[in-house]
């Protein structure tokens, strides 16, 4: 546009400067030169205007185009972002849904470990040893237990119910206390108690492996009266039979209690000895003061009446041989050691009847004394052990804390064993020396009731003591 | 209420382990003894409010008629004898209650002795953790003392009141014999 003005421009000079050289050719030429220029000028100007319209055209369609793509472009972008958000949202929607899946997983893992402890421990999977297999299966890492799983689970445990309803009578293989596998008859109560019976007669109860496939014997055996009972059951004569509703602890608690008498002599420690040392002493003087004494007899009544009668007869050597016939009565031998000095004078008689009765009383009352001393002698010794194994175990509290009752509690139990022995000694000795004190008082209360009434005898027989010696002398 | 109390000691023996066997023989023949001690204080009594001679004064009486001499000193001897006689009568069996009032509380503690080494005994397996095994030793060890006791304090009680009756008794029996002796002596 510019060149074609620049263009007219020129051509507008130079027809000036023609015109300068001949103005009326130039006139005309440049008339002429006019027109064209003019119509040129004009046409450019028509182009012009058309180029500018088309211009204006194109410019109108571009702008309505952005238009367009402005309009399309916001619409992408809505629906980016609404899909954006929608996937966020089911994101959530998954993890929610995982972790659900995860809860469920972990129930069914733990319920299943549970049931493994508990059938672990059930005296009914040894009879089905099915159970296991099925248990480790849902167990297995990386897969998912479903609903089969669950059914599975909830079956062993309906199954559990129904064995633990029933009683079983049979011949099982187990592993007998030596750790031998052994053949025997077994019971089982439901799934509280299993007895086995072997064949010859050996009785005991079975736990289950840890293992869950087989059966144990219980260290320690039932007392003969459980034994009976479990024998009688066995061979159909009763239906009692013992029940171990603790699921074996009481079992195991029963094989650790069973202690030997040794062992819980061996468990009171070095004082055991001197207490049984003491007991030992005590019953061999009560043996003996038994003996001895039961040998004296108290009620020398019915011989009374005849050495009186002797006595007031005056027939003192027969007297005498009586007495010494019937020696085993003390009275009688006092008697006897009186009858020595018949005739002598009243004080002479009397001091004679006291020394028998001196002689005779430490024979009746010989180790009561002791037996006494022993009695009290036997607890303090107990007691004396009893502290000795108290210092013992605060020496190992000192060393390991109070941490573990068990340690201590070990210690106590064997402190007091000695306490115990020392009473179980004294208060039967106490007793039996009562009952000897008692025997001894009855025959020196006889001694002193009869050798009273002898003297009165002889002293009846006063008037005549001359007379009498005089007979006695010639008999 | 005599049922309760009934069911009371059974569960006790159930529960007391051995040594309630020895306490509740024990206190059987204690009781037993009481009662008859009792029985034959109340028989004494009776008489000596009723009758014009009672029983042990007639007894010593007939018997020192029977002894008697005329020397005055063998009579006081034969007197004494009597009098001794009647008076282990009246002290019989009080010391045997008072033996066994004086043991029971012994045997109880030696069950308290027996339930505590079980109870510890337990404490070595099971650990503090099981109260239930537990309480079987401890409730032994309570129940055995406090049978001990409850055997022991009336046989205590009892034989010292039995113990000073049976002092008073001996007492009259020496008053009686030396009034019978003045008597017989006054009337020679």
């Amino acid at each position: 546009m510019k060149k074609t003005i620049f263009a007219l421009f020129a051509v507008l000079i130079l027809a000036t400067s023609v015109q300068a050289v001949n103005t009326n050719t130039v006139s005309r030429v440049v008339a002429g030169n006019l027109s064209t220029v003019k119509q040129e000028a004009r046409q450019t100007e028509l182009t012009i205007a058309e180029q500018q319209k088309e211009i204006q055209q194109e410019s109108a369609t571009l702008k309505k185009s952005i238009a367009g793509k402005k309009k399309e472009f916001q619409t992408l972008k809505a629906q980016y972002e609404a899909l954006l958000a929608e996937e966020k949202k089911l994101k959530d929607e998954l993890a929610e849904q995982a972790h659900e899946l995860k809860t469920i997983d972990g129930a069914i893992r733990t319920s299943a470990k549970q049931a493994g402890d508990y059938f672990n421990e059930s005296l009914t999977t040894p009879d089905h040893p099915e159970r296991l297999p099925v248990l480790e299966a849902i167990l297995k890492p990386n897969i998912f237990p479903g609903m089969e799983s669950i059914k599975q689970l909830l079956n062993l445990y309906l199954d559990e119910m129904y064995t633990g309803g029933e009683i079983v009578h049979k011949n099982s293989e187990f592993i007998a206390k030596d750790g031998q596998a052994r053949n025997g008859e077994t019971i089982r109560i439901g799934t509280f108690t299993t007895v086995f019976r072997t064949p010859d007669g050996e009785l005991g109860f079975l736990r289950p492996d840890s293992g869950g496939g087989g059966l144990t014997a219980v260290a320690g055996k039932p007392g003969w009266m459980l034994s009976r009972t479990i024998n009688d059951f066995f061979d159909g004569k009763s239906n009692l039979f013992p029940v171990d509703i603790s699921n074996g602890a009481a079992l195991q608690r029963l094989a650790q209690t069973q202690k030997s008498f040794t062992e819980w002599l061996a468990a009171g420690g070095i004082l055991v000895w001197p207490i049984l040392l003491v007991g030992l002493i005590a019953a061999l003087i009560i043996i003996e003061r038994f003996i001895s004494l039961s040998r004296i007899r108290a009620n020398s009544g019915k011989n009374m009446g005849r050495i009186i009668e002797l006595v007031s007869g005056g027939k003192w050597s027969e007297c005498r041989e009586f007495c010494l016939q019937k020696s085993s009565f003390p009275t009688c031998r006092v008697i006897n050691h009186t009858l020595k000095y018949a005739g002598t004078s009243k004080e002479i008689l009397e001091n004679a009847f006291q020394e028998g009765l001196l002689k005779e009383l430490p024979l009746l009352e010989r180790f009561l004394p002791t037996l006494n001393v022993l009695a009290a002698v036997a607890p303090l010794l107990g007691l004396l052990g009893t502290v000795t194994g108290m210092i013992n175990t605060f020496q190992i509290i000192t060393i390991y804390g109070t941490g573990d009752p068990r340690m201590m509690s070990g210690g106590i139990s064997e402190a007091l064993v000695t306490t115990q022995l020392g009473l179980a000694v004294a208060v039967p000795i106490m007793l039996l020396h009562h009952i000897l004190d008692r025997r001894v008082d009855k025959i020196v209360g006889d001694m002193e009731e009869k050798g009273a009434s002898i003297a009165v005898a002889l002293m009846k027989k006063e008037p005549a003591t001359e007379k009498g010696t005089v007979y006695g002398d010639a008999a | 209420m005599l049922h309760n109390l009934l069911e009371k000691w059974f569960f006790h023996i159930q529960n007391g382990g051995e040594i309630i066997i020895p306490i509740f023989l024990l206190s059987i023949i204690m009781w037993t003894l009481i009662f008859i001690k009792i029985s034959f204080f109340l028989r004494v009594k009776k008489s000596e409010n009723t009758a014009k001679y009672v029983g042990w004064q007639r007894e010593i009486h007939s018997q020192y008629q029977q002894q008697r001499s005329s020397n005055a000193e063998l009579n006081k001897k034969t007197l004494d004898s009597i009098q001794s006689a009647q008076q282990a009568k009246s002290m019989r069996y009080i010391r045997t209650i008072m033996v066994l009032a004086a043991l029971a509380p012994l045997l109880g503690l030696l069950g308290t002795v027996t339930g505590m080494i079980s109870t510890f005994d337990v404490i070595a397996i099971s650990g503090t953790g099981n109260a239930r095994a537990l309480a079987s030793g401890i409730s032994e060890a309570l129940i055995t003392t406090q049978s001990g006791l409850i055997a022991a304090v009336p046989g205590m009680l009892f034989g010292s009141i039995l113990y000073s009756r049976a002092n008073k008794l001996s007492k009259r029996i020496e008053i009686f014999c030396i009034g019978l002796q003045h008597g017989t002596t006054s009337e020679e």
